[in-house]
């Protein structure tokens, strides 16, 4: 039973990690109908540059993790240029691909600035554990999980409450007609990606104190959050919330109960298996991901 | 397939058997430009990426979708080779066998579970697949020897001779790609081969002239998995050695941009994609810390120059020309209904 708790626990920890992750993937899905590749690069920004802030330049803790959030947004604002910016790239493929070179440059950009060099970042709340019904774990799963929870409803309100909320959620539905209201389309886009960024930037604060950070940390991580994201059914920021959980604790329930080595490998089947099943999701909105 | 399809695009049926000849040309030629140890290593990874790419052409080429798990089948070929000689003692030339039946099995159950997904979802579906494999290669260690890559494959043998010298593992090489091309255009001319272009170009209209998309798919799929498994196993007796990093994303990644580059759907496009391939290695050897950064913005470019792909966009705009001369021509013809109907 506390072993059971203990999993219960730390897969919850890294599932709110993973749930704002595929909320990224549900805000520019939404927006441009395209799957960012770079949201898991932004990720491993955030973490790694309030890690390496915190740790190479002594930077205090709270001032590293902001200034990790404005670098991660301004990446975000690079991403809708190098995308959108000639004029040419307007399909969701074609942007999806696109998404993928630039991936590539963030990380070999991240490489250099690192020097392959590993960083990590203690919990804003400390190192003490808390005990929870026999089990002990780390302060951060606290902190994380409130973290998820509060973005599922800032990003809720915000797209039902304001006016820009609104205009993001319309471009989903379609963005033609809204183009013919005089709502550009890079304007709704550049939005998606900054706030995009913004939340991987939290994911990554969030992550570092659990795991160690380093430049390519990123593309397992993305993918992971591609994978909850399509379990909650992509654009769902509820279904976002309820997968990344989900996925957390099946990753580990494999690491507990069986062997650490193969836990990773669980969101891929997760993935495969809710796109060959219900590439909905679980909550099966109806949208045409099939021919 | 129908035989309405000769009703399809006639450029769709039509023959590059030059750029056949040139595969085969380069093939033969090449090792005569430089002959040394090192250069005949560098053409005989060449080769190796050339049955690679013929296999991706299939999915990306013919069939218009991109498929990101050729990495990971490239290394699940050149792991079921490489574990079938060193752990089981299985004879190179049986292991060259066991490995596409494998590859060629995985590429079908992948293809059988994407079968029916759109663009985006289908490259999800096909990079989980990839990513899998290549964490598995990492994971399972008392198979695969993890991170630290699986030690002391033998050379290919035949008969009790040994492949060790570079010129016969460069020949024998090339003789299994210069085969794979062969069969690659013999399949591309003919009907089928026509009807799998016909779906890459235009989905409804292939399937209204009666393509079944399913078979099409899978057939793309189980190709393009049994050319990944023949490279793989190859790969791993010429390098002797194999450890996962070599099967990563950023291999999936190269495989495709290659590909696009050099001309995807096109019989000269996994040569010249090849040579792309083998250029990036040997400039990567120098430049190893540089090369994610620069291979990125490469193909962030690549894309913003030619969003359809660079055959693609040469294709869109030849299809223009030739309806703008249609039209010229049917005005000069014509002038006097011009008139009546204005």
């Amino acid at each position: 039973m506390d072993l059971f708790i203990q999993v219960l626990l730390s897969g919850l920890s890294v599932g709110a990690i993973y749930a704002i992750v595929a909320l990224g993937f549900g805000v520019i899905f939404n927006a441009t109908g395209a799957i960012n590749f770079v949201q898991g690069e932004y990720v491993m920004v955030g973490g790694l540059s309030a890690a390496m802030l915190y740790e190479a330049w002594d930077v205090p803790i709270f001032v590293a993790i902001l200034v990790a959030i404005a670098v991660t947004t301004v990446l975000g604002l690079l991403t809708e240029m190098g995308l959108l910016g000639f004029g040419r790239l307007r399909t969701p493929a074609a942007i999806t691909i696109a998404t993928i070179a630039i991936a590539v440059i963030v990380k070999g950009a991240a490489m250099l600035i690192s020097v392959r060099d590993t960083y990590a970042l203690p919990s804003v709340l400390g190192s003490e554990s808390l005990q929870i019904l026999g089990a002990s774990t780390s302060r951060q799963t606290i902190l994380n999980l409130v973290l998820a929870v509060l973005v599922v409803i800032a990003l809720t309100l915000f797209f039902r409450r304001t006016k820009l909320g609104t205009t993001l959620r319309a471009a989903a539905g379609d963005s033609e007609t809204l183009q013919t209201f005089g709502v550009s389309y890079r304007t709704t886009a550049r939005w998606a990606f900054v706030i995009a960024a913004a939340l991987g930037a939290v994911a990554g604060a969030g992550l570092a104190p659990l795991t160690v950070m380093s430049f390519d940390s990123g593309t397992l991580l993305g993918l992971k959050g591609f994978a909850a994201a399509m379990l909650g059914g992509l654009g769902n920021p509820q279904g976002a919330l309820a997968g990344g959980l989900l996925l957390g604790v099946a990753e580990a329930v494999v690491a507990g109960y069986g062997t650490s080595a193969y836990a990773d490998v669980v969101a891929f089947v997760v993935l495969l298996a809710i796109l060959t099943f219900k590439p909905t999701g679980m909550f099966g909105t109806a949208r045409a991901v099939r021919t | 397939m129908s035989s309405r399809l000769s009703a399809l695009p006639r450029s769709l049926g039509r023959t590059n058997s030059w750029e056949l000849w040139i595969t085969i040309g380069l093939l033969l030629l090449l090792p005569m430009l430089m002959a040394t140890d090192y250069a005949l290593h560098i053409w005989t990874r060449m080769a190796i990426y050339v049955i690679l790419l013929t296999g991706l052409n299939f999915i990306n080429g013919m069939a218009g979708m991109i498929s990101l798990a050729q990495a990971g089948f490239f290394g699940l070929g050149a792991y079921a080779a490489g574990i079938a000689a060193v752990r089981f003692d299985v004879p190179p030339v049986l292991a060259l066998v066991i490995a596409p039946v494998v590859v060629t099995l995985a590429a079908l159950l992948v293809g059988m579970m994407s079968m029916r997904l759109k663009e985006i979802y289908f490259k999800m579906a096909t990079l989980g697949a990839g990513f899998v494999l290549f964490l598995l290669f990492g994971r399972m260690v008392e198979l695969t020897g993890g991170p630290n890559g699986l030690v002391g494959i033998p050379p290919f043998s035949l008969f009790g001779f040994e492949f060790t010298e570079p010129i016969v593992k460069y020949g024998f090489v090339a003789l299994l790609a210069i085969i794979g091309a062969i069969v690659a255009h013999n399949l591309l001319v003919s009907r089928t081969g026509r009807a799998l272009r016909a779906y890459g170009a235009s989905e409804p209209a292939a399937l209204a002239a009666g393509a079944s998309p399913f078979k099409l798919r899978l057939l793309a799929f189980g190709m393009s998995g049994f050319y990944a498994g023949v490279a793989g196993a190859l790969e791993a007796f010429d390098s002797r050695f194999i450890s996962p990093s070599t099967f990563d994303f950023m291999m999936a990644v190269l495989l495709v941009v290659a590909l696009v580059l050099s001309g995807a759907g096109r019989m000269i496009g996994p040569i010249l994609g090849a040579l792309l391939l083998t250029g990036i290695e040997v400039f990567a050897a120098d430049y190893a810390d540089y090369e994610p950064l620069i291979m990125g913005v490469i193909f962030l470019i690549a894309i913003q120059l030619f969003p359809r792909g660079l055959a693609g966009e040469l294709a869109a705009r030849r299809e223009d020309r030739r309806e703008r001369a249609k039209r010229e021509a049917a005005e000069q013809a014509k002038p006097d209904q011009e008139v009546v109907r204005a």
